[in-house]
This record gives C-alpha cells, sequence and structure tokens, in this order.
C-alpha cells in the first residue's frame, strides 16, 4: 500500500514537471520563435509558413489608448487602401496602458504599432531596443523644429508626433466680466483677481487633489516661468549633480502653491475632492478657474454647452516680466524594433502622417507640422498667442520615471500638513534612483 | 487490506486531481515562485534580463519609511477590519438567527452589499464622503450637526477610518452568515439548561453561546484577517493610498513601486514580505483559535 501510494505521487510531479517544463520553455525564448504553447497573434501563423508560399494577407497588430476611435476609423481606411495589409486595432483603459505594453512586449507578444508617451517612458523603450529607428522617414521633415526637439532621443526620431497641448488656467469669462475682472499679467494681479471672486461668493480656483495627478499642474506652470526660462539647463544640472531640488526654487514654489489654500482662494476640502467633480463644478459655474490641460475643454463644454470658456498662462511671474507655458508633444505611435513587418508598418505610420489624417489625430490640439494649421476652440485659441514666448515640455518627459509619482504623492502630504524640505529631499532621492534603474 | 484498493484505483484518484492541481501550480505556484525570484533581481518590467542583485531589494525595503508606514497602516486596517466586522456580525447573527421571515428576509438584506462590485462601492462611498455636495456632510448638516461635517477622504487623520468603515460595511454579511450556521448549530437544550439554572442574558451568551460558536469564530477570524492584511481594490478606488500616503498600506504601496515606478524587483520583495507576514500571522491565529475551540 505504502510504495504504491509514493510511486503515484511520484508519477504525478513528473506529469507536472514535464507540464511546466514546455510551459517555461515557450515564453523563455522570447515569444519570437514561435513555440506551440506561445500566445497566437494573428501574425504568427504566416510567418511560420513564411517563404516557400505565394505571400499571404499580413495582418498588423496595433496598440493604442487615448485616440482610439480615430486609430480604428483610420485604420480602417487604411486597409481599404492598401489591400493585403489588415489592420488589427487594439485598446485598453488610459490607466491601464503601461502595463499593459510593458507586459505585452516582456512576453514576447509585442503589437507591430502602439502608442508610446513623449519623454522618459519612450526613452526607457529605447534604451531597451524595442522602437524602431524612424529617422529617414518621409514626414520627419514637416515636423516643427521646436517639436521635433523636444521628441528626439539621441537626435533620433523614434515616433509619430500628432500634436501639441499645453497646460493653462481655464476660467470662467461670465464671472470675469460679471466682476470687471482682466486676464492676470502677474503673481500679485493673479492672487488679486482670485480674491475679489472668492469676495463675490464664488470658489475662485478648482482642485480636485484626491486625484492625485492634478496637484502636477500648478507646479509644472510655476516651473516653466520660474526656473526654464531664466535657466533651461536645470535638468542637466540636476542630473550632473550639480543641482537639487531642495534649495532651489523650488522651495518658494511649493510655499507659494500652498499659499493658495492658506489665503482660503481654493476649494474647501482640496484632498477630499476629485478631479470629476472639478470639472462638473467648473461648467456648471460654481468654480471660477481650474488649472488643466487644453484637451479638458471639450469635455467641459460637453457637460455645459452654455459656458463661456477662455484660457489663459499661469502668471507666475513679477509684473512685466515673461510668461513660459509648459507644452507636450503628443506622440500616435512608434514600431516595435522587431516587427515581422517593417515595410508594412512603416507604410502605416507614413499614412497615418498625412495632412488629413493627422487632423484627425489632432482633436482640439495644437499643431506641430509646418504644413497643418491648427483647428481649435476658442478657448485654446486664446492660448497660442502665448506660445511664442516660450515654452517648456510636460516635467515627466525630462525626468526619470520615479520622480513625478513621488511629486504627486508629496503635493498630498503637502496640503495634508507635510513638510516642504521633506518632500524635496523625497523628490532628489527618487530622482536618483531612476537614474540609477534607466 | 481492501479488495479493489489496487494500483489502479490510486492511478484512478490521482488523475482526477491532476487538473486541480494543474490550474493551481501554473496560476499560484508558478507565479509565487517567479516572484520570490524576481524580488533578488532589479527587474524594471520590460528588461530581457533582469540583474540579480541578491538582498539589495530586502536591505533597501527594512530601511524605507514608506513600507513601515505601509505596515503601520496595513496592521491598522486589518485590526480594525477585523474587529468590527466580527462584533458586528456577530451581533446580528445574534437577531437574526431565528426562522422568522423578517429574520431571514434581513439576512438576504444584509447580502446585497457583497454581491456589488468593490470598485461600484468605492466609487459610491466617495461620492458620499464628498467635502461639497456629500451625502453624509449633507445629513449632517441637516439635522443640526454641522460642527461635525469633515472632509472625510481628504482628512490624513480621519482617511483611514472612512475607508475602513466602507470596507466593513461591504463584508461584513459573509461573517454574518458563518455565524448564523454556527449558531444554529448549538443545541437548543443547552440554552433550557442555562434557564433553568436562573442564568440571565449575558451569562448566557458568555457561558454557552460564545464557547460554542467557537468553530465559526476562528474562521470568521483568519479569514477577516487575511481580507483584511490583503484590502487593495476598496482603498484604491476611494483614495488611491493618499492623502499622502495616509491610506497607503502594503499591497498598495507594493503596485505603485511594480507599475508606477517600474520597480518590478523592489515591488516584488514587498509581495514577498506581505506574505510571509500574512503566513506567519494565519498560523498563529489559527494555533490560538483552534485550541480554545470546546466539544460538547
Amino acid at each position: 500500500m505504502r510504495r504504491s501510494k509514493a510511486f503515484a505521487w511520484i508519477a504525478m510531479l513528473l506529469a507536472l514537471v514535464l507540464v511546466i517544463s514546455a510551459c517555461g520553455s515557450g515564453s523563455k525564448n522570447g515569444g519570437n520563435n514561435s513555440s506551440s504553447s506561445s500566445s497566437a497573434g494573428g501574425s504568427n501563423e504566416s510567418s511560420a509558413s513564411g517563404g516557400a508560399q505565394t505571400k499571404k494577407d499580413v495582418t498588423l497588430r496595433v496598440f493604442v489608448t487615448n485616440v482610439t476611435p480615430q486609430i480604428q476609423e483610420l485604420s480602417e481606411k487604411f486597409s481599404e487602401r492598401n489591400p493585403g495589409i489588415k489592420v488589427e486595432a487594439d485598446t485598453s483603459p488610459v490607466d491601464q496602458y503601461d502595463t499593459l505594453l510593458n507586459t505585452k512586449i516582456a512576453s514576447g507578444d509585442a503589437p507591430d504599432v502602439f502608442l508610446v508617451y513623449t519623454g522618459t517612458k519612450t526613452e526607457r523603450l529605447v534604451r531597451e531596443g524595442h522602437l524602431m529607428d524612424l529617422s529617414d522617414q518621409p514626414w520627419v521633415e514637416r515636423i516643427m523644429p521646436g517639436a521635433k526637439s523636444v521628441i528626439s532621443i539621441d537626435d533620433k526620431i523614434y515616433a509619430l508626433p500628432s500634436s501639441q497641448f499645453v497646460m493653462g488656467i481655464l476660467y470662467n469669462k461670465k464671472i470675469f466680466n460679471d466682476l470687471g475682472l482682466n486676464v492676470p499679467q502677474s503673481w500679485d494681479e493673479f492672487l488679486d483677481t482670485a480674491q475679489k471672486i472668492k469676495d463675490a461668493g464664488i470658489i475662485p480656483i478648482g482642485l480636485g487633489l484626491k486625484d492625485a495627478f492634478t496637484g502636477l499642474f500648478i507646479p509644472n506652470m510655476m516651473a516653466a516661468s520660474a526656473i526654464y526660462r531664466d535657466n533651461p539647463d536645470f535638468d542637466a544640472q540636476i542630473k550632473a549633480g550639480q543641482q537639487t531640488f531642495a534649495g532651489s526654487a523650488w522651495q518658494q514654489m511649493m510655499a507659494d502653491y500652498l499659499d493658495l489654500d492658506k489665503r482660503g482662494l481654493l476649494n474647501p476640502g482640496v484632498l477630499g475632492t476629485g478631479y470629476d467633480q472639478i470639472q462638473q463644478m467648473m461648467a456648471s459655474g460654481e468654480i471660477a478657474m481650474m488649472p488643466t490641460l487644453t484637451p479638458t475643454v471639450k469635455g467641459i463644454r460637453a457637460m455645459n454647452p452654455e459656458v463661456e470658456l477662455g484660457m489663459f498662462p499661469l502668471p507666475y511671474v513679477k509684473q512685466g516680466e515673461t510668461i513660459w507655458l509648459p507644452s507636450n508633444t503628443k506622440s500616435v505611435v512608434a514600431i516595435y524594433s522587431k516587427t515581422k513587418y517593417p515595410e508594412e508598418a512603416k507604410k502605416y505610420v507614413e499614412f497615418l502622417a498625412e495632412p488629413e489624417n493627422i487632423k484627425i489625430l489632432m482633436e482640439n490640439n495644437l499643431s506641430v507640422y509646418t504644413d497643418i494649421e491648427s483647428v481649435s476652440d476658442p478657448a485654446v485659441k486664446e492660448l497660442e498667442q502665448y506660445i511664442a514666448n516660450g515654452t517648456y515640455p510636460f516635467l515627466d518627459a525630462v525626468w526619470p520615471t520615479t520622480v513625478q509619482p513621488a511629486l504627486m504623492k508629496g503635493v498630498q502630504s503637502m496640503f495634508a500638513g507635510g513638510s516642504i524640505n521633506e518632500i524635496l529631499e523625497e523628490l532628489d532621492r527618487q530622482y536618483q534612483i531612476g537614474l540609477n534603474a534607466q | 487490506m481492501n479488495r479493489g484498493y489496487g494500483l489502479s484505483r490510486l492511478w484512478v484518484n490521482s488523475l482526477f486531481l491532476l487538473p486541480a492541481l494543474l490550474v493551481f501550480t501554473v496560476f499560484l505556484i508558478y507565479p509565487v515562485a517567479n516572484s520570490f525570484y524576481y524580488s533578488f533581481t532589479d527587474w524594471n518590467g520590460i528588461a530581457l534580463a533582469p540583474k540579480y542583485i541578491g538582498l539589495e531589494n530586502y536591505r533597501e525595503l527594512l530601511g524605507d519609511s514608506d513600507v513601515w508606514n505601509s505596515l503601520k497602516n496595513t496592521f491598522i486596517i486589518a485590526l480594525l477590519f477585523t474587529l468590527g466586522v466580527n462584533v458586528i456580525a456577530l451581533a446580528l447573527a445574534l437577531c437574526l438567527q431565528g426562522s422568522h421571515w423578517i429574520q431571514k428576509g434581513l439576512r438576504v438584506w444584509f447580502l446585497i452589499p457583497l454581491m456589488i462590485s468593490p470598485l461600484a462601492i468605492g466609487y459610491v462611498w466617495s461620492f458620499f464622503y464628498s467635502p461639497i455636495g456629500g451625502i453624509l456632510n449633507m445629513l449632517l448638516e441637516s439635522v443640526g450637526l454641522s460642527f461635525m461635517t469633515q472632509d472625510w477622504l481628504g482628512n490624513p487623520k480621519l482617511a483611514i477610518y472612512s475607508v475602513i468603515f466602507s470596507s466593513i460595511w461591504q463584508s461584513m454579511a459573509l461573517s454574518m452568515i458563518i455565524y448564523v450556521a454556527g449558531l444554529q448549530a448549538i443545541p437548543r437544550d443547552l440554552y433550557e439548561a442555562a434557564d433553568i439554572d436562573g442564568a440571565g442574558m449575558l451569562r448566557r451568551f458568555t457561558t454557552v453561546t460564545f464557547p460554542l460558536v467557537a468553530p465559526a469564530f476562528t474562521i470568521n477570524m483568519v479569514v477577516t484577517m487575511i481580507f483584511g492584511l490583503k484590502k487593495f481594490d476598496i482603498i484604491f478606488i476611494m483614495t488611491g493610498g493618499g492623502p499622502g500616503g495616509a491610506t497607503e498600506n502594503l499591497a498598495i504601496h507594493l503596485y505603485n513601486q511594480a507599475f508606477t515606478y517600474n520597480r518590478m524587483g523592489y515591488g516584488s520583495a514587498i509581495a514577498i514580505l506581505m506574505f510571509l507576514i500574512i503566513f506567519v500571522l494565519s498560523l498563529f491565529q489559527v494555533k490560538i483559535l483552534r485550541n480554545r475551540e470546546v466539544e460538547y
């Protein structure tokens, strides 16, 4: 009895080991040598049949978020124009996109063409060798020089840009007109304007810090004017160890940021209110101003088509000084370096780069191509005039990926009573950790 | 030796066990073993070859004040959750153990939160707790208690208790049902005997009910403690671990490290730490609670 029991156990374990080793070897090969157990993408079958047969239909796998409806529409158009190339457009919710993309790449199931975020996130992918160099593509020459430098990594282009969007203060024109207020041009004027709005019984500035990312708008806007306008090498200096967040202009910036709350110029219960609620209150006129991105305007107009909106850059400057704004160039897609269909993928991206198609992908944002004009919302257009004065990328595009989450948490801590020094020191610490991990 | 119990019988048994064992191994044992491996590397989630760094991650997490903060929050949440759920569930079970149609109906009624998606619960409770236009504050104001209105989720001292309260509301029915089953198994003649001896309500509870409901108590305590230690979804939706880490427990912290900061290796080390804590605590709990179970 005992012997047969032991025998059965060993037999079961052997069976298990066999199965596990089969699964294990499939994924370890990096997935490109298609083994039987690796996930079947549309392209796998055609590659296995390879050269001996006549050319089969190619299926390009595309993975995006944010611009999903536009990509799906354009993919259909592309397939019509190019019979023989099918496009499978896959998508995911915005906040899971990064995780899903990383998982797909790590498991060897990378899509052929996928959305990338400008800046350090793309840089990471480039360093690991996952993106194809697209500097020789025909559409590269049409990109505006300012945008081109923002999206270049080591002077090479790895992604197709679609538009740029900007951070600013969205304001309710009716409230400003009723109270006889002008667009403030300096920090003192800004505080003054907000105070007048508060005295009239309306919430001056809306901030939804329960959603931690909203805490980033104001520091980004402040930094553009207070730091980068006069010292564009600030980030290079931090990288080289010559500068730190602690003890820099960030101390004053954060203190002034917190000051808004101390003066009662923000909505009550900032930490407990979410971004959705702030947007609703902006649409209904309960809030006069809110820091946000240009793409948000469309959503607020949808909530209340009657609301009169305008935008101005946060004037974190002394009277008469130039105001800079944060501007981000939005990339649409990049091509996987090890894709099986490089020619088809490049053709697809070239198609997306055509002016009518870029216009569809631009949504409500500002153009980055020399041959395309921005067609945007009147509130967004109000900001366009300031872009010429000077812009700086969104900070998460120039920092290691660990710093922005630390800033988000830090802003919440600050409003909860935490020490500004500790927060800045944590930023420095995370900067170093992120730098070493890259 | 039984006649039909030869080798073939064992083969049949093993074959039936194999599918379940397979799923368990592939979806649980293999990933856990992998996590263990990654916790000794500095993997960032997309590199093809993670670098082995030995105990470096563990050394870092022992000195990381965020980890200690998360640990503290994990214990606060688990303790209050376990106590809250068990006390309320037992109280409800005592009232609702009978077979009157109202009692049966209420047992089902209280189960409803358990059937709703935790994400929906988190979202709705966030609205409830909102500082402007939130129902809780509006209720307090309408009965003249406006001095008690708070920023329930934004105040770092209160936030954790607000979240714990919502999650107790969500989960208490499960424990209640287990307690009802345990209570219904107590033979009625013991209660009669207690009455004859002149025992009042409290005496009855402490000498008859509580000792004999011990098996249900053991299960509930261990299970709620494990759930409490692992809480993730409701915290993620309501506060995301904020404000400033006030509601961040080990699960949220490890999620942030692994997926937001792209430090899979470090996140795995935190996960292994969580695993060890839960494992040791559960063993300990079961040992103690099993000993006090009484046979009648």
